[in-house]
């Protein structure tokens, strides 16, 4: 007998006494985390994907050219953009004081014309803009 | 025009919500130029004190206002005008919202409030943002309505209104983007609305987002998967003015209405600004002191002369002696030159109320060096028999308003509180509040929730946390023996993919220091003249419901509100409690006022270091701190509990004190000067009081400059007081050896010493307490039951009371109370045996209801178990607990031996009321007995209750092991394992190797002069108290178990420390039961 209470034990509550049993678990979770609700603003309207691209932008960081599937695109009219939530907690591993870029990411709406058929369709894409690695990711392609 | 005014700022002090102290906030916009700033924290002021210090650094113009709720309009900003009446405005705004829980304020309200200016200006102007019903509607896309709320906002507000577009850049169709900014200010436009431009500001930098999105979670107690309305991105930032300005063109660019220019937006944003401009002495009496106005309390003459007259009453004939006449007039003409009489006389005031409502008070603090306050009544203590210096509570140098320190009975402070606010009027009385922030376990608590991390696991985790910086957590992994494992555990996690603990760890580090909810102050009392309430806002205290103040202690200077601090003292109410028991039992009343100071038995007592319960010194330390010193006298409490404070113990002073005081090292002054001033410690600077003399006496420099420079010793002003303690000390004739070797004292000790004032004051419910427990050892240790006072879990006060002798009497339906109480016990006392025994409280068991515990006394006695459930009209889990604890064994006709099947009784029998109605008391008459037919027919089946299902009911129902001690059930083990007793424990030679073993009772880090950690932990064996001490080795071989397990053995040294102290120097320790 123990004078201490002893907190019974809940279903589906793991006591994690050693490191074999952290990994397992760790595997166990991670196989069964929650998924990203819905109502997040992620759903896409078109097609989504990630692709890298290669932008140039102006002095303001306002891009003007891009490289796309080796062929260059012009940048029409005032892109828009905006600021888009990450599920951090769910993409990240680490979160420590001052990181930079963690909750969102820039993301501009960019009307893009091949610069070599000026009479060509002009197709709309979404770039996000990487904080860390400088690189820019098509998103999403509009249909 | 390169400068914004923010005009919606979240501090941190918007609990759950900003991230970034005021002061971080004012110097960002300082360094980005700002034309000036608001603070407008969520539902109060509770930063506001702290911006306007912030701003006033910076040197800008400071703007207060607030994020308030409109009741069914959603939050607005409410801004107060730069003007008295603004303020005014605010603070009352404020108070209305707390009205409501939670806070809202009506419509009309508000608007009465922005019109209250007498001068036709607005008081307060309204921003009527995205979070108001208004924005709601812009967001929704529902136009006409969006106009149609503006308009309502309009007529109610008039020219106070604005309209602030917000833009966080969101998503395109989502709340806070630029299409939901430009139909705020489009419709502005069509109702004729001045637009204002804001960030609403909740992040000093986009890098604070994800606390803030921990903080959203935590707030919704909710996991941050599943919280709805986080904010929409990390856009909420002090962005500068260039941003601010592109924001502007970017809005007005995407405006199709087109007749706003961003000038134009930004202008109007900037004259909003100017307007609400404060100016703090003007419009706050910042840094004003204010107090009741004499009339309040009775006074219709002058205050000086009414204080001097009051004083000269209470001291009597002693002012026939020129050292008292001399320090009243000393006293009482820097009192005068303050202005500070009133103040006194008030405090004077609120102590003779105290008194006359029969409760216990005795004065704290610096405020007992006071000759005055020793004179009205306030204080016991006569600052002149102790050496006290006046200087060190309040001189004409000191920038900081007089704290007088009161302590009550904590039971009666509640009561306190009403009858002050009673006297003095709800309109100058309010209390104080209190900032409680992140710390290490919070923290963990927390991130962990917001994680979705399983409860039970955040739990584990919390409990392994040992007292360091929460923002330190990753340093700690690497660090401390009892987080080795967990550390392990992350590395492991981090292989395998999870990345949860790793993420605990930074988010942790993030929360830390953040303010977490507001509270009442323990004892902080605010008392102002007739326009308090115009200076601070209120909500209904949580405990009391009486109102509180939304600053706290560190706004109380800058605002010059002067605060009393009335602190509820456990001790006072057991002390209380003791009287009144004895009194109650024997008819005596006992003066503890007139008991002798000098009595031997009460130090014989303090030498025992038998001091569990005592005032003061119970702890571990003072234990063992108490067996080294060996006072004899209230001089040498006051040195002991001086010496045992954090300043003492880490500049070391206490073992040359005790070197010193014990003959084994000459005394020595550094100047025969000095030796007044240190002989009553022998050499040694230990209070603050001989750090000033030493200044005077060297320099000349009086009293009062003493603590200036008292105060600036181990401060970055050092060299200051280096260069003038050096320069005049030669001046006055001083040798450099000398000079050198006081100064290196100084700067070694000066920072670390002890107020006597406070030892003073501490000292005498200390002796109080030891005489009590000399001299009614079963009074006082009922006091302890019933008021639980002090360090220890209230089952180490019961065994302490078996070792003395002191018969426990278990709880019983027929003579237990709500209450614990003395009861003289029936069989002839045996030898060392007390006569007098404490009666266990029915209060204690765990579940059962006040009312339950009202109807059982009011019904007592029962003669049986169906009177019982009749009469007394018990859940069937009170019965059946009430049962199992022991209450019902005095109705058993075998007692304890058939409490088994009664147990087994109540658990399968219908319990349902009998059906007869009971005619209690019916024409006069008591109801007949019902035959207890239910239990005499109760079948013998189940045997008589062991002793470990006995202590383990008693310790699961009522945490206390009354019947017997529960190390007892471990008795054969811990022979078998060799374990020294505590009672033997100074019996044994320095050195020597032992085991002991026990229920931990108390684990304590005290700040050590290595900096390094040692962890002491005691342990309860049934004879006594085992003190443990566990340095860097032995913690890192126990590891996590260091703060977790509750039944310990342990192996080490005996280390002797004085005649009558002893400790154990562990070495290794491990589980009881997995030995």
């Amino acid at each position: 007998m123990s004078p201490a209470p002893v907190t019974p034990r809940r279903r589906g509550v793991t006591r994690l006494t050693g490191a074999a049993e952290a990994a397992a678990y760790a595997t166990e979770r991670s196989s069964t985390s929650a998924p990203i609700p819905s109502g997040h603003p992620s759903a896409p309207s078109g097609h989504s994907l990630t692709e890298p691209v290669e932008v140039l932008a102006d002095p303001s960081g306002v891009p003007v050219r891009v490289q796309w599937h080796s062929r260059w695109y012009v940048v029409l009219g005032e892109p828009a953009r905006w600021f888009q939530r990450r599920a951090w907690w769910l993409e990240t591993s680490r979160a420590e004081r001052g990181r930079q870029g963690l909750v969102s990411h820039k993301i501009w709406r960019l009307e893009l014309r091949l610069e070599a058929a000026p009479a060509a369709q002009s197709r709309t894409v979404d770039v996000v803009h990487d904080v860390h690695s400088g690189r820019w990711r098509v998103v999403r392609v509009h249909e | 025009m390169n400068s914004f005014a923010h005009l919606h700022v979240a501090s941190c002090f918007s609990s759950h919500y900003g991230t970034n102290t005021p002061a971080e906030l004012a110097a960002r916009a300082a360094a980005d130029g700002a034309a000036a700033l608001a603070l407008t924290d969520r539902d109060g002021l509770y930063g506001a004190a702290k911006h306007i210090s912030a701003c006033q650094e910076q040197g800008l113009p400071p703007i207060l206002g607030v994020d308030l709720a409109v009741q069914d309009r959603g939050r607005v900003v409410v801004l107060a005008a730069g003007s008295a009446a603004g303020y005014s405005a605010l603070c009352e705004v404020i108070s209305r919202a707390h009205d409501a829980d939670p806070a809202a304020v009506p419509l009309q309200v508000l608007a009465d409030s922005a019109a209250s200016d007498p001068s036709g200006q607005p008081a307060l102007y309204v921003l009527a943002g995205p979070q108001s019903d208004v924005g709601q509607a812009a967001a929704a896309r529902g136009y006409r309505q969006t106009r149609a709320l503006l308009r309502q906002w309009k007529q109610a507000l008039g020219d106070a209104l604005r309209v602030e577009v917000v833009s966080h850049l969101a998503p395109p169709g989502e709340p806070l983007s630029t299409a939901h900014a430009v139909r705020m200010l489009s419709c502005a436009n069509v109702v004729g609305v001045t637009p204002v431009l804001t960030n609403a500001v909740r992040l000093l930098s986009p890098a604070e987002a994800a606390t803030a999105d921990v903080l959203d979670a935590v707030s919704a107690l909710s996991d941050l998967n599943h919280v709805t309305g986080l904010q929409p991105n990390d856009q909420g930032w002090l962005k500068p003015p260039d941003q601010m300005r592109q924001l502007a063109e970017e809005i007005c660019r995407a405006s199709t209405s087109a007749s706003v220019s961003p000038s134009r937006l930004l202008q109007s944003t900037a004259e909003l600004a100017e307007s609400c401009a404060l100016d703090p002495e003007q419009h706050m009496t910042w840094g004003v002191p204010k107090i009741p106005e004499a009339s309040v309390i009775g006074i219709d003459r002058d205050a000086d002369e009414e204080l001097r007259h009051r004083c000269q009453e209470g001291l009597g004939a002693r002012l026939t002696e020129p050292a008292v006449r001399q320090r009243l007039d000393h006293e009482l003409s820097i009192i005068a030159d303050l202005g500070f009489a009133g103040y006194f006389l008030t405090v004077s005031e609120v102590a003779r109320l105290i008194r006359s409502l029969g409760v216990r008070c005795a004065a704290r603090g610096s405020g007992v060096s006071s000759l005055v306050v020793h004179a009205l009544g306030i204080s016991p203590i006569d600052p002149l028999a102790h050496g006290l210096v006046f200087e060190r509570f309040l001189s004409r140098r000191r920038s900081t308003l007089p704290d007088i320190d009161i302590d009550v009975e904590s039971a009666q402070r509640h009561m306190i509180y009403r009858e002050v606010v009673k006297r003095f009027g709800d309109q100058r009385v309010v209390l104080m509040s209190m900032q409680n922030a992140y710390r290490i376990r919070g923290a963990v608590r927390d991130a962990g929730l917001a994680l979705g991390l399983p409860e039970e696991e955040i739990a584990q985790l919390a409990e392994i946390m040992w007292r360091f910086p929460a923002k330190e957590f990753r340093q700690a992994l690497a660090e401390k023996p009892e987080l080795k494992r967990l550390a392990e555990r992350i590395e492991t996690e981090r292989v395998s993919g999870r990345a949860q603990l790793d993420l605990l760890v930074d988010l942790t580090e993030r929360l830390d220091r953040l303010p977490r909810h507001i509270s009442t102050h323990p004892c902080g009392v605010i008392l102002g003249d007739e326009n308090l309430l115009k200076l601070t806002p209120v909500q209904p205290s949580g405990v009391t419901g009486l109102p509180m103040s939304q600053f706290d202690k560190d706004d109380m200077d800058p605002m010059g509100f002067i605060k009393l601090d009335i602190l509820g003292v456990r001790m006072q109410s057991a002390i209380a409690w003791a009287l009144d028991e004895i009194e109650r039992t024997t008819g005596e009343r006992i003066d503890l006022d007139a008991i002798d100071y000098t009595d031997p038995a009460t130090y014989r007592l303090i030498q025992s270091t038998h001091t569990l319960g005592c005032f003061q010194i119970e702890s571990p330390g003072q234990r063992e701190l108490v067996g080294k010193l060996v006072p004899e006298s209230m001089a040498d409490l006051i040195i002991d509990i001086s010496l045992f404070r954090p300043g003492p113990m880490v500049a070391n002073m206490v073992e040359p004190f005790l070197n010193r005081r014990h003959g084994y090292e000459p005394v020595r002054y550094p100047h025969p000067d000095l030796a007044g001033i240190l002989g009553e410690t022998h050499g040694i600077v230990v209070f603050h009081e001989q750090i000033i003399r030493i200044f005077d006496r060297m320099t000349g420099c009086g009293l009062d400059a003493g603590d200036e420079l008292r105060r600036k010793l181990g401060t970055e002003r050092l060299p200051e007081v280096e260069e003038f303690f050096r320069t005049h000390a030669a001046e006055k004739g001083y040798d450099a050896a000398t000079i050198t070797s006081v100064w290196e004292t100084l700067e070694g000790f000066g920072s670390f010493g002890f107020c006597k004032a406070h030892g003073a004051a501490f000292a005498v419910p200390t002796f109080q307490s030891a005489w009590l427990k000399t001299h009614y050892p079963a009074a006082f240790m009922c006091g302890l039951f019933q008021h639980d006072p002090g360090m220890y879990p209230l089952r180490l006060l019961v065994a302490e009371a078996r070792r003395l002798g002191i018969p426990l009497l278990p709880m019983d339906v027929n003579t237990s109370t709500g209450d614990y109480r003395l009861e003289r016990t029936e069989t002839v006392p045996g030898a060392g045996q007390s006569p007098w025994g404490v009666r266990m409280a029915l209060s204690r068991l765990k579940g059962i209801s006040e009312a339950e515990v009202r109807r059982i006394t009011r019904e007592q006695p029962f003669d049986s178990l169906a009177d019982l459930r009749d009469r007394a009209n018990l859940r069937r889990s009170t019965l059946r607990d009430l049962v199992r604890a022991g209450a019902l064994d005095s109705l058993l006709p075998g007692g304890r031996s058939r409490r088994k099947d009664l147990i087994a009784w109540v658990e399968s029998t219908n319990l349902a009321r009998s059906s007869r109605p009971q005619p209690k008391h019916a024409l006069g008459q008591l109801p007949l007995p019902l035959p207890d037919m239910e239990v005499t027919q109760m079948p013998v089946e189940h045997g008589e209750l062991s002793p470990r299902e006995l202590v383990g009911s008693e310790l699961e129902l009522t945490g206390i092991d009354t019947s017997g001690h529960v190390m007892e059930l471990h008795r054969e083990e811990l022979e078998r394992q060799g374990v020294t007793y505590a009672k033997d424990l100074l019996e044994q030679r320095s050195g020597a190797l032992v085991r002991v073993a026990g229920i931990r009772v108390a684990t304590q880090t005290p700040p050590m002069r290595s900096g390094r950690r040692v962890v002491f932990i005691s342990l309860d064996d049934g004879t006594g108290v085992v003190d443990l001490s566990f340095f860097d080795e032995a913690q890192a071989t126990i590891g996590e178990a260091l703060f977790t397990t509750k039944l310990m053995i342990a192996e080490g040294t005996i280390r002797r420390t004085g005649p009558r102290a002893v400790t154990v120097q562990a070495t290794r320790a491990w589980e009881l039961h997995r030995s």
